[in-house]
């Protein structure tokens, strides 16, 4: 564990949002790189792994697709569990799963935090982009006010369809996996929290646009 | 008899060179496998539809019997499902005893939620089947829409949950018809399953732990592998009873369980559970990590073991040993305390 060389890591990644948003397009688009319009609402749970390189290190993900309707979350609150991350995803053609994001996100925080007391690194997607900004540019929302208001370390346009900002926004989402597992690393070894490191978190998602 | 079941089984259908089976489904990819399967069942099917218009004629009317509940085990031939599913469940006395409550249902007015929330899933619910195809003339989405949304105001417990589109989805394939659909679904919703779908989804999470328990005890080294992974059964199950095995079990195979689930009860969805386990025990104890198990438990629903499903009819009352409805009665009531003391526990 302590040693840097040919590390792997595994990371369990929550996705989560309202029902018929796509979760499970965007597992399937990117771990298996194809679309399919003709997916079945999940039911319960499922999941998919994907084997990442990172700095030379092999990043082991573990997606787990949960079904979205609200009654399965008596049964799958269970798998948040030890997730490291999570995926917080609306439809933008659709207003009412952009005003169930909050209420997704306060039942993530509410059931998962890390060992340091601080919660998951989430990244909200805006999928179905390919179909329309609706939710975007209607409501007059800025974003990034929401997703920093809101405790999002970023935000992202998704299309699994059109395979658009689903790579960009699962490295976006590893970044700040990786950074806040070592600020949980720091604050065993010292029992302090550094504030420079919660700085560097707080950068918008203009920053994960940038190449890693 | 014969022409008749030959007919109900195109070998390919019009519908743009795409093979479908006679159920509408399209089967790019096991097209061959199934045909195969059912040029050997035709047999059976025939003999069994010989012996059903033999037994109908004597007593149009169904009684529950001994030799009925051996010939619904036996499977129950596409022409008579129907008709034996709504007499053994009850739902056509039901249906008689309230003639007009299905179209006032429909008429009433709806909340919009419970609207949106079955419009969501209505091309999430068979994109793989011609019929429910939204272009399809006529699409049997709009039946399902209607029996969904009618079920919903019918029963405000419940409402609409995911999993009911697949099952009312199925009842319309085989009644080919909205208000027996909806008595059926409401048969199985209300009398023949524990609550499997109202909000709290409490018959559902504790039949999960009644076949965690069945397990321990009908195989205890698959038990015991589950016991390190809490919360498992949860995950490789859930589905199978929700969508009471539609899509986990080949099509022919389900309807030969609903056979018996409408006319024996929810038993049987552990019989068919503890066959899958039982059988592949071996495959399953090899499994060494959480999501080696969950592969696993997705690769025992596959292959020719499930896709005969006569001979996998045959090995549900026998291979799990004995069941008798007490054991289940008493896991149920030992399981639901057990969850309802957790709950009470939890901050």
């Amino acid at each position: 564990m302590q040693t840097n060389h040919h590390k792997e890591r595994l990371y369990k990644i929550l996705v989560i949002g309202d029902l018929g948003v796509g979760k499970t397009s965007i597992i399937k688009r990117y771990v298996h790189h194809n679309f399919s319009p003709n997916y079945r609402a999940t039911i319960g749970v499922d999941f998919a792994l994907k084997v990442l390189n990172w700095d030379q290190e092999t990043v082991r993900l573990q997606l787990w697709d949960i079904a979205g309707q609200e009654r399965f979350g008596n049964m799958t609150r269970v798998y948040y569990r030890e997730a490291m991350g999570a995926f917080i995803v609306f439809d933008v053609t659709r207003p009412a799963s952009f005003e169930a994001v909050t209420k997704w996100k306060e039942d993530l925080d509410s059931k998962l935090t890390l060992t340091n007391g601080k919660h998951v690194a989430t990244v909200l997607l805006a999928n179905k982009c390919d179909q329309g900004r609706d939710v975007l540019t209607n409501n007059g929302i800025k974003m990034e006010q929401f997703c920093q208001e809101n405790g999002f370390v970023g935000w992202y346009e998704t299309s699994a369809k059109e395979n658009i900002n689903i790579d960009e926004a699962a490295n976006c989402l590893v970044k700040h996996i990786i950074a806040s597992e070592k600020d949980m690393l720091q604050s065993e070894v010292s029992d302090t929290i550094t504030p420079q490191l919660e700085k560097d978190k707080g950068g918008t998602c203009s920053s994960c646009f940038r190449s890693q | 008899m014969e022409s008749n079941i030959n007919a109900a089984w195109p070998q390919t259908c019009d519908n743009d060179g795409e093979r479908t089976d006679p159920y509408g489904f399209v089967r790019p990819h096991d097209f061959e496998s199934y045909k195969e399967m059912m040029n050997e069942y035709v047999a059976v099917l025939n003999r069994r539809s010989i012996r059903w218009s033999k037994l109908l004629q004597e007593k149009p009317h169904v009684e529950k019997n001994l030799t009925v509940k051996r010939y619904v085990r036996k499977g129950v031939p596409n022409e008579h499902r129907a008709r034996i599913w709504m007499a053994a469940s009850g739902a056509q006395e039901q249906l008689e005893s309230s003639p007009g409550h299905y179209q006032s249902l429909l008429t009433m007015e709806h909340d919009a939620k419970l609207k949106e929330t079955i419009h969501t899933d209505m091309h999430r619910t068979f994109p793989d089947n011609v019929l429910f195809r939204s272009k399809a003339e006529p699409s049997l989405q709009r039946a399902l829409y209607n029996v969904l949304l009618a079920y919903g105001c019918h029963n405000k417990a419940v409402g609409y949950c995911q999993g009911m589109n697949f099952i009312a989805g199925y009842l319309i394939l085989i009644t080919k018809d909205e208000e027996k659909s909806f008595w059926l679904l409401d048969a199985l919703l209300g009398r023949i399953l524990p609550d499997y779908y109202s909000a709290a989804m409490m018959g559902l999470r504790t039949d999960q732990e009644v076949l965690g328990e069945l397990v321990k005890a009908k195989a205890p080294a698959v038990g015991q592998l589950m016991a390190q992974y809490p919360g498992i059964w949860t995950l490789v199950v859930s589905r199978w009873f929700i969508c009471l095995y539609i899509d986990i079990l080949p099509i022919e195979t389900v309807l030969r369980i609903w056979d018996c689930l409408f006319y024996e009860g929810s038993k049987v969805l552990f019989r068919v559970a503890l066959t899958l386990i039982i059988h592949h025990q071996p495959e399953i104890l090899r499994a060494r990590s959480l999501p080696e198990v969950c592969d696993c438990f997705k690769q025992i629903t596959c292959g020719t073991f499930t896709l005969d499903c006569h001979t996998f009819m045959q090995k549900i009352f026998t291979e799990p040993g004995s069941l008798s409805m007490a054991t289940i009665d008493k896991l149920r009531e030992k399981c639901r305390q057990r969850i309802l003391d957790e709950e009470s526990g939890q901050p």
